[in-house]
C-alpha cells in the first residue's frame, strides 16, 4: 500500500473479448471521499472497467486495489468495503422493500441486533420508508434504483461503485438520488459512478473520459472543459429547427446542433465563421458561450457524416397533413387504478410531440393506446384515421413503434433482425436490400451486421431497435424513452432522424426524460399520475406554468448549502442543476439579498443570476405543486 | 401473407436451430431417450437373484433346483441355512425369491404322498412377485409331468393347452415399447419446446414490438408452430428408422395413414402447447404447467397401463388424453398392421383433439396486452 488515501488504486487495467480491447491498460486512483465520473461513448468499456474493479471479471493484465486490497487476489476483503450496482434489477419483484433489504443484510452478516435500526436509518435517508411494505415489483423506475442502492448501502460500504444508476430515471427522481450520493461521500464514501448524463458528470469532483478503452481526459469537469481550449458559438434564429438543416450544410466541421433555444456549434475562428453565416443569416449575432462537457464529449469522437443517411430519412414516407393523432377522454384502468385519465390529444403531421412525466405517471400507457396494444377502457382515440378500439390492426400497418423493452432477437444477427422485421412489414426483394442497407448505415452497424446482436452495447441496441421501427416508412412513430441510456452522440442522431422525420411530415411521439430533449418538442404534454397536467408548446410552458423565478447558482460544492437555503423564507425550493444549485422562489429581490447575505458571512465564492427557466425547472415546479394539491 | 409469414418462419427456425444446445434438443435427445428408455424398460422378467433353502438335501431337491437354474429364469445366488437367513437377505434385497424344499421331500415323493414346495417372493414388486410363482410352478409342472410319466408311462394331464400370440409371436416386449417410446417422445418434444415458444418472447419483451407490426395473429401462429411440427416430424422419421435399423420394428401398415395420424397428432401437441404459452407470464410457469399435463397424459394414455384395468370413470377421462389416440393409432398400425377402417374411433377423436386445441389456441392469443 503505497498510498493510504487511495480508495479505489488501480493499475494498467486491460480486458480483450476475442479481438476487441474493450479496456487497454487502464490506471485509475480514487481518493477517499471523491465522486469519480466514467463518462465515455456507448461501448467504451465503462462497465468492463467497473466490473473488474470490483473482482467479479478478472482482468488479462493489471491490477487493482480497493482499499489496499486486491480484488483480484484478495476478494473477500474487497467485497466487505465495496458495494457494486450493476445496470439489471438485483431485486426480488415480489419481496417487499423491506424483505429485500433484510435479504441483504443477511447475506452480508449485518447483525441482527442492529439490523433493523440501520435498514429504518436507510429508510429515512432515502425517503423510502413510507413504501417500507409495498412490493418491490410495484415501485416506479426511480424508487427501484434507490431501493437498489439501499440494498448495496446496507453493509455500510467504503466505496460504491455504481454502473449508470439513473438510466430512465426522471429528473426529480435523479436529483433525489444525486442528493443521498452527496450525503454518503460527506460520511467518506468513495463513489465511481459510470453516466450517460452529463450534467451529472459535472456534479463529479473528477471525471474520466473514456473512449475505444482508455481515459482520452481526466480532471476536474472544469479542468476537462479548460484543458479542452475549445470555443462555442450559438446564433438564435426565429425558426431553429427549420435553419438547422443550412447551418449544417454551411458549417459541416463544427458539430452543429441544436440546444434549447439556439443553434450551437464549435467556433475555433469566429471570423471565417460568421463570413460563412452571413451567405444565409445576414446580420446574425453569434454569441460566444463556454464549452460544456458534451461540447468535450462529442469532439472526441469521431464525427460521422451522417448527411446522406438523414437525406434518407425521409425516402417512401408519404406527404400527409391534418391531424394524425387525436383522442377524447381516453382512459385506461386497471382494476381499481386509474393509469391514463381522459387525455385529450390533437397531434398533426409533422409534428414532434414529447410526453413528459415521472416514472409510472401512465406515458407508456398512453401509447400504447395509441398503437393498438391496449384498449382504452373508456374515451375514443383516431390514429392516422382509424379507431384505436375498433381497427387496431389498421393502425399498425401505420404506424412504428420502439418501446422501452428490448425489442431485438439478441440471437439473431443484426441483419436478420432487420430481414425479420422487414419481413413482417411486407418489404422483400430488392426493396427490403435498399432498407437494410439504409438501417445499417443509420445505426452505424454496416460493418458489425454479421455479428450476433448480443454483443451490441446499450446506445447501439437501441439505434438498430429506432431503425427497424421505421423501416417501412410510416407516417406516425412512436418512440417510447429511445434516448434513455444512449450515449450524447447516440441521442443527437436520434434527435437528427426525429427532425428530418418530423420535416418530411412524419408524426413523432416521443416520451423522455432528458430536459434539454423536450425542448426539440413541437408540443408537449406533462403527464402526471394518468392526469394531463400541462401542454403546450416548450415556451408557453415556460411561460404559462411558471409561477416562479429561477435563480441559478455557481458555487463549488452546493450540495453542502442546500440546507441553509432552504430554509431561507421567500425560497420555494432549492436542486441541484448541473454542477451547481436552482433556487426557485416568488420573491426575487429578498431570495437574492438573503443569498448573498449568506455566501458573503460564509465566506463561499458564489455567483448568481437570474436566469430563464430550464425545463427541467419546470417539470420539477410542476410535479411539486401537482404533489401538494394531491396530498 | 405469405411474405410475413417466411420472415417469421426464417426467424424461428434460425433462432431454434443456431443454439447447438436446442438442436441437440430438437433432434437426439429423443433418439438418444428412446434407446435408452428401450434398454431401461422392460417387463420381461429374466434372471432374478433367488435363494435356495434345502432342508432334505436329496437327488430329487437337487434335481428340482437344477431345473429352476437351467429355466433361465432364475440365477440362484444364494444356499441359505436358515429361514433367519433368507428374511435377512430378502430384507437387503440381495434375492426377490427363495424356494424352500422341508425335511423328508423326497421320502414323501416317493411314497406318493403330496409335497409342498414353498416360495416366498418378495411382494414390493407385485408384477414380479407374481411371475415369480408362476415361473416356479411353471418349472413344477413339468418336474411332475416328467415324474408321472416316468412312474406310470402315460402324460400326466389330459387337457394341454396350447397357446399362440397373436401378432407379436414371441411376447417380444419391444415390438410393443418401442412404438409407444416413439409417441411418447414426440408428445414430450412436442409440448415442452412449444409451450414457451410464446412466452419466451413475452419475457425478452420483443412480443411488444412484434404485436404493433401488421403481421397477422394467424401468421403469427403459424410461424411460431410450424417450425416445431417440421422438427417433429424429422424426428419422428428418424426415430421409426432407427427402430428398424437397431430393434427390427417393421412398419406392418400404410406409412402413409401412420404420417396422417402422427402429423394429426403431433398438431394436437402443438396446439396445447400453444395454449399453455399463451396464458403464461414466464417461461417457469409454462414448462411447469406443460409438466403437469405431460404426466397424467402418459400414464393415463394405455401405454404404461392398461386402459380395461382402470376404474369406470377413469377410463372415460382417458379420452381426452391426447396421447392415448396417437399410442393407439401408432401402435394399431405398426403392430397389427390396422387400417383406417380398424381405427374409425381413434380417426375421430385424434381429428377433434387437434382441432379443439388449434382452435382454442388461436383464439386464445390476442395481438396486444390486455
Amino acid at each position: 500500500m503505497e498510498n493510504n488515501n487511495l480508495a479505489v488504486d488501480a493499475r494498467s487495467l486491460s480486458k480483450s473479448f476475442k479481438s476487441l480491447k474493450a479496456v487497454d491498460k487502464i490506471t485509475l486512483q480514487v481518493k477517499t471521499g471523491e465522486i469519480y465520473g466514467v463518462i465515455g461513448p456507448d461501448g467504451a468499456g465503462k462497465t468492463t472497467l467497473l466490473r473488474m474493479l470490483t473482482g467479479i471479471l478478472t482482468p488479462d493484465s493489471g491490477e487493482s486495489l480497493i482499499c489496499g486490497y486486491s480484488s483480484q487476489i484478495n476478494n473477500r476483503e474487497v467485497k466487505n468495503h465495496l458495494a457494486y450496482m450493476s445496470q439489471k434489477f438485483g431485486l426480488y419483484s415480489d419481496l417487499t422493500v423491506y424483505e429485500n433489504i433484510r435479504l441483504y443484510a443477511d447475506l452480508y452478516g449485518v447483525a441482527k441486533a442492529t439490523r433493523d435500526e440501520q435498514i429504518d436509518k436507510l429508510l429515512d435517508f432515502s425517503y423510502m420508508r413510507p413504501f417500507k411494505n409495498r412490493r418491490a415489483g410495484k415501485l416506479s423506475g426511480g424508487m427501484k434504483q434507490k431501493l437498489q442502492l439501499i440494498c448495496a448501502l446496507i453493509h455500510k460500504p467504503q466505496v460504491l461503485l455504481l454502473d449508470e444508476p439513473t438510466n430512465g430515471v426522471d429528473p426529480v427522481s435523479r436529483r433525489d438520488f444525486w442528493r443521498i450520493l452527496y450525503d454518503l461521500v460527506s460520511e467518506g464514501v468513495t463513489i465511481v459512478v459510470s453516466t450517460a448524463y452529463l450534467d451529472e458528470a459535472e456534479r463529479c469532483s473528477r471525471i474520466g473520459l473514456m473512449n475505444n478503452g482508455i481515459i482520452v481526459a481526466e480532471g476536474s469537469p472544469q479542468e476537462v472543459i479548460e484543458k479542452s481550449d475549445m470555443t462555442i458559438g450559438s446564433i438564435k434564429t426565429d425558426n431553429n429547427k427549420h435553419n438547422l438543416k443550412t447551418v449544417q450544410q454551411l458549417l459541416p466541421d463544427n458539430n452543429v446542433h441544436l440546444l434549447g433555444d439556439r443553434i450551437r456549434f464549435t467556433s475555433d475562428d469566429i471570423k471565417s465563421i460568421s463570413i460563412k453565416l452571413n451567405k444565409s443569416f445576414q446580420g446574425i449575432a453569434i454569441t460566444e458561450e463556454p464549452p460544456m462537457l458534451e461540447d468535450i464529449f462529442m469532439s472526441f469522437q469521431e464525427a460521422r457524416d451522417n448527411t446522406d443517411v438523414l437525406s434518407l430519412v425521409s425516402q417512401g414516407i408519404e406527404n400527409k397533413s391534418g391531424s394524425s393523432v387525436t383522442t377524447k377522454k381516453i382512459t385506461k384502468r386497471f382494476g381499481d387504478f386509474t393509469a391514463v385519465n381522459s387525455i385529450d390529444l390533437d397531434v398533426k403531421y409533422g409534428e414532434i410531440y414529447g410526453f413528459l412525466g415521472p416514472n409510472g405517471a401512465g406515458k407508456s400507457t398512453t401509447i400504447k393506446m395509441l398503437c393498438g396494444l391496449l384498449t382504452p377502457s373508456s374515451g375514443q382515440g383516431m390514429v392516422g384515421g382509424f379507431d384505436v378500439t375498433k381497427k387496431p390492426e389498421k393502425i399498425k400497418e401505420n404506424i412504428g413503434y420502439m418501446s422501452q423493452k428490448f425489442s431485438l432477437y439478441e440471437d439473431l444477427r443484426i441483419y436478420e433482425n432487420i430481414d425479420f422485421y422487414g419481413g413482417i412489414y411486407g418489404l422483400q426483394g430488392k426493396q427490403l436490400a435498399k432498407r437494410r442497407d439504409w438501417a445499417l448505415e443509420l445505426s452505424g452497424l454496416t460493418e458489425r451486421k454479421k455479428e450476433m446482436t448480443s454483443n451490441l452495447a446499450g446506445g447501439w441496441r437501441q439505434r438498430l431497435a429506432l431503425a427497424c421501427s421505421i423501416l417501412h416508412s410510416p407516417s406516425i412513430v412512436f418512440l417510447d424513452e429511445p434516448t434513455s441510456g444512449a450515449d450524447p452522440a447516440s441521442r443527437r442522431l436520434f434527435w437528427d432522424i426525429i427532425n428530418r422525420l418530423a420535416g418530411s411530415g412524419v408524426t413523432v411521439f416521443v416520451s423522455t426524460h432528458y430536459m434539454e430533449e423536450a425542448e426539440y418538442c413541437d408540443r408537449l404534454a406533462m403527464i402526471f399520475r394518468g392526469n394531463m397536467i400541462a401542454h403546450g408548446t416548450p415556451q408557453e410552458l415556460k411561460e404559462n406554468y411558471m409561477r416562479d423565478d429561477i435563480i441559478n447558482i455557481r458555487v463549488a460544492e452546493p450540495q453542502k448549502h442546500m440546507n441553509t437555503l432552504a430554509n431561507i423564507n421567500s425560497i420555494n425550493n432549492v436542486a441541484l442543476f448541473g454542477a451547481g444549485l436552482h433556487v426557485r422562489t416568488n420573491d426575487t429581490n429578498s431570495s437574492l439579498n438573503s443569498i448573498n447575505d449568506y455566501f458573503t458571512s460564509n465566506g463561499a465564492k458564489a455567483k448568481t443570476s437570474l436566469i430563464q427557466p430550464s425545463m427541467e425547472d419546470v417539470f420539477v415546479s410542476l410535479i411539486d405543486s401537482a404533489e401538494d394539491e394531491n396530498d | 401473407m405469405l411474405l410475413k409469414l417466411k420472415a417469421m418462419l426464417i426467424k424461428e427456425l434460425k433462432q431454434m436451430l443456431r443454439d447447438p444446445k436446442m438442436r441437440m434438443v430438437v433432434l437426439s435427445i429423443p433418439m438418444i431417450q428412446m434407446l435408452v428408455m428401450y434398454f431401461a424398460l422392460t417387463l420381461d422378467v429374466k434372471n432374478i437373484d433367488i435363494a435356495i433353502l434345502d432342508y432334505d438335501k436329496t437327488t430329487t431337491t437337487t434335481k428340482i433346483t437344477d431345473m429352476l437354474d437351467a429355466s433361465g429364469y432364475f440365477d440362484i445366488t444364494r444356499y441359505a441355512n436358515s429361514l433367519d437367513e433368507i428374511r435377512e437377505i430378502m430384507d437387503r434385497g440381495d434375492v426377490r425369491g427363495a424356494v424352500i424344499f422341508a425335511a423328508g421331500t423326497e421320502e414323501r415323493i416317493a411314497q406318493n404322498a403330496i409335497v409342498d414346495v414353498q416360495v416366498i417372493a418378495d411382494g414390493t414388486m407385485s408384477n414380479d412377485a407374481g411371475i415369480i410363482f408362476s415361473y416356479v410352478s411353471g418349472v413344477l409342472e413339468n418336474y411332475n409331468n416328467q415324474n408321472i410319466f416316468r412312474l406310470t408311462g402315460k402324460s400326466g394331464q389330459q387337457v394341454e393347452f396350447v397357446n399362440r400370440n397373436a401378432y407379436n409371436e414371441n411376447l417380444d416386449s419391444r415390438f410393443y415399447y418401442v412404438p409407444g417410446l416413439i409417441t411418447m417422445m414426440i408428445m414430450v418434444t412436442s409440448i415442452l419446446l412449444t409451450s414457451i415458444a410464446i412466452v419466451r418472447e413475452k419475457e425478452i419483451g420483443t412480443i411488444e414490438q412484434v404485436m404493433v407490426t401488421p403481421i397477422g395473429r394467424l401468421e403469427f401462429i403459424i410461424g411460431k408452430t410450424l417450425p416445431f411440427f417440421i422438427t417433429g416430424y424429422i424426428t419422428t422419421t428418424l426415430m421409426f428408422v432407427l427402430a428398424f435399423l437397431a430393434f427390427d420394428i417393421v412398419i406392418k401398415g400404410s406409412i402413409l395413414l401412420l404420417a396422417f395420424f402422427l402429423g394429426m397428432n403431433i398438431l394436437s401437441y402443438l396446439g396445447l402447447a400453444l395454449l399453455i404459452s399463451a396464458s403464461s407470464y414466464t417461461q417457469q410457469q409454462a414448462l411447469l404447467t406443460a409438466f403437469f399435463i405431460l404426466m397424467p397424459c402418459s400414464l393415463l394414455s394405455g401405454f404404461m397401463f392398461p386402459i380395461a384395468n382402470m376404474p369406470e370413470v377413469i377410463q372415460y377421462l382417458t379420452y381426452l388424453d391426447p396421447m392415448r389416440w396417437g399410442f393407439e393409432a401408432v401402435t394399431g398400425i405398426v403392430i397389427k398392421g390396422a387400417g383406417l377402417k380398424d381405427l374409425y374411433q381413434q380417426l375421430f377423436w385424434q381429428t377433434t383433439h387437434t382441432l379443439f386445441f388449434i382452435i382454442f389456441a388461436s383464439m386464445k392469443f390476442k395481438k396486444n396486452l390486455e
